[in-house]
């Protein structure tokens, strides 16, 4: 397993987490995190896994960032839905109120 | 005694040619004998069992057998809500967990008469598996104790075939009930969404969830679901339709009904092996030769389907356990908590995009079944893989058979179509109109009685 907080302070050592709050959440609204990270980099990843406030104690990023590749990838092969504007997601009719 | 199905052992009881105590204490026996190896129940509730035996057997020789299941035995996946015993989800988060009351089903089939053993292994939460850091080991294959049973309703389809249980419930998400049916050789049925109440089911993905039936032949299963379906009003998708008689159109001509073949979902988009192929073929000329019309159907690729369900999947997953995930993070086994930490990278935009294609989809899945009665394609692409080689990422590597009908809710069955090179079951999946099961039974049992493969148990 890769050790992981050791890798994460190469990360920060090598500056990359020098992303600011601000830069980080205009590339969030540019790109999506997703997107970003799916062009490869483990170490941006390794950012985006410490940012997320979640743990990942006893958890093999490598192994972590290989599934997010194949989750990136399951998701490119989704057709954009054609309709965007109108109708919900999820079918919702309101219901008298008894 | 050989192992029943739930149509000879009704019958036997009614004849009092069997009591429910004997029916009983022999799959007990079974379970003493078998579990070991194969690893079904997480818990055997053995008094339990043999009280509702003893109050079977009293409405038995008074006449008053209150449904076909009374006196059968049976089990549920250890996500079913069972007042007063464990339900584990087969976690170590859950590891003390004894509910207050009965899940909407169990309660269903406890009030049909059955008699209740116990509580079958699972993937943790239905969800990542096979794990061997829990408390309790996954299921194992009963053809092969080397292979896996693909999940999540691994034990209930392990104890089925084993012929541990008569029956027993399942749920499904993306296939969690017609996998394991598929790999061990059983039939199982994921009836129309709605059909039968989730309250009291630990969720997975409440918009996917499903419930259902899982026995050695679908006329099996149709006695299950007749007693499992029903509108329940703390079930907020639940639907208000009237439950018909599921077996109703056994043994009928299938002379008339429209067959439609996805033939590019198991050729192209995800190649099944040459004796599933052969297995298809051969289901689709019993199919003709019953009287049934056979077409090709075209529809988005089996790719589209599987992204869409496994992104509301995910998310609707990594929703449901948020909280744990923060408090109890190493209480989960470690592929559960790997699969959670990653689907909690999906975005908002990931999950409403998934839901607007699957309205989509489910729009072409309407127009196509306008023009067929059921439509068949593979339930798996090939046998049962062995235990070791399931992958980490197994569930984001190939697109899915199942997950179309995850996505549309409509109903789909699986039915085992011979036997591969490995000597494991091969199966096919065959899908139908909303609320139509009663159609699938029809086409299965045709199947079933057209081939000599529920004569075959597995020799363990």
């Amino acid at each position: 397993m890769r050790p992981v907080n050791a890798a994460c302070h190469n990360t920060f050592d090598r500056g990359i987490a020098a992303y600011s709050t601000v830069l980080v959440y205009q590339l969030c609204l540019l790109f999506q995190w997703g997107r970003v990270v799916s062009e490869g980099k483990f170490e941006d990843f390794v950012v985006l896994v410490r940012q997320s406030g979640l743990p990942y104690d006893d958890v093999d990023l490598e192994r972590l960032f290989d599934g997010y590749l194949k989750l990136q990838g399951m998701i490119s092969t989704m057709k954009r839905p054609a309709n965007l504007t109108t109708g919900l997601a999820v079918d919702f009719q309101p219901e008298p109120v008894r | 005694m050989t192992p029943l199905t739930i149509a000879e052992a009704s019958r036997k009881l009614t004849a009092k040619a069997v009591s429910p105590v004997e029916l009983t204490r022999y799959c007990l026996d079974k379970i003493e004998a078998l579990n070991p190896k194969i690893a079904a129940f997480i818990t055997v509730t053995e008094e339990r069992a043999l009280a509702d035996a003893r109050a079977a057997e009293e409405r038995m020789m008074r006449n008053e057998r209150r449904t076909p299941l009374d006196g059968i035995p049976i089990a549920h996946k250890d996500i079913f809500e069972t007042a007063g015993i464990l339900t584990t989800a087969h976690s170590r988060i859950l590891k003390d967990n004894i509910p207050a009351s009965d899940a909407t089903v169990v309660r269903h089939l406890a009030d049909a008469g059955t008699v209740m053993l116990g509580k079958l292994a699972t993937l943790e939460f239905a969800l990542a598996g096979p794990s061997f850091d829990l408390p309790w080991p996954p299921a194992r294959n009963p053809w092969n104790p080397e292979y896996f049973t693909a999940g999540s309703s691994s034990g209930t389809a392990a104890a089925v075939a084993s012929g541990m249980i008569l029956g027993g419930t399942g749920t499904d998400t993306g296939g969690s009930i017609r996998g394991p049916a598929a790999m061990c050789g059983i039939s199982g049925i994921k009836p129309t969404f709605g059909r039968c109440s989730r309250t009291g089911v630990i969720p997975l993905a409440h918009s996917l969830d499903h419930i259902g039936p899982m026995a050695w032949t679908a006329e099996d299963c149709s006695f299950l679901l007749q007693e499992m379906a029903g509108f329940d009003r703390s079930d907020r998708v639940s639907a208000n339709v009237p439950v018909p008689d599921f077996s109703a159109h056994i043994g009928k001509s299938l002379r008339g009904l429209r067959v439609g073949i996805i033939g590019h979902f198991h050729e192209n988009d995800n190649p099944v092996s040459a004796e599933t192929a052969a297995a298809i073929l051969n289901c689709i000329e019993i199919l003709r030769s019953g009287g049934a019309e056979i077409g090709e159907v075209k529809l988005s690729s089996l790719a589209e389907y599987s992204a869409a369900n496994r992104i509301i999947m995910n998310a609707e997953a990594a929703a449901y356990h948020e909280q744990t995930l923060k408090s109890r993070f190493l209480d989960f086994g470690e592929r559960m908590r790997h699969r959670l930490l990653l689907a909690s990278f999906l975005t908002s935009s990931d999950y409403i995009q998934a839901q607007r294609r699957r309205r989509e989809l489910c729009d072409e899945f309407a127009c196509v079944m306008e023009k067929f009665d059921v439509l068949v394609t593979a339930a798996s692409a090939s046998e049962a893989p062995l235990m070791e080689e399931v992958t980490f990422w197994d569930g984001l590597e190939k697109p899915s058979f199942t997950l179309p009908w995850n996505l549309t809710g409509y109903p789909a069955i699986v039915v085992c179509m011979g036997f591969g090179p490995k000597g494991l079951p091969l199966s096919v999946q065959i899908g139908g109109r909303p609320f139509a099961e009663a159609t699938l039974f029809q086409m299965a049992t045709h199947l079933e009685a057209s081939t000599p493969w529920r004569q075959r148990r597995p020799l363990i």
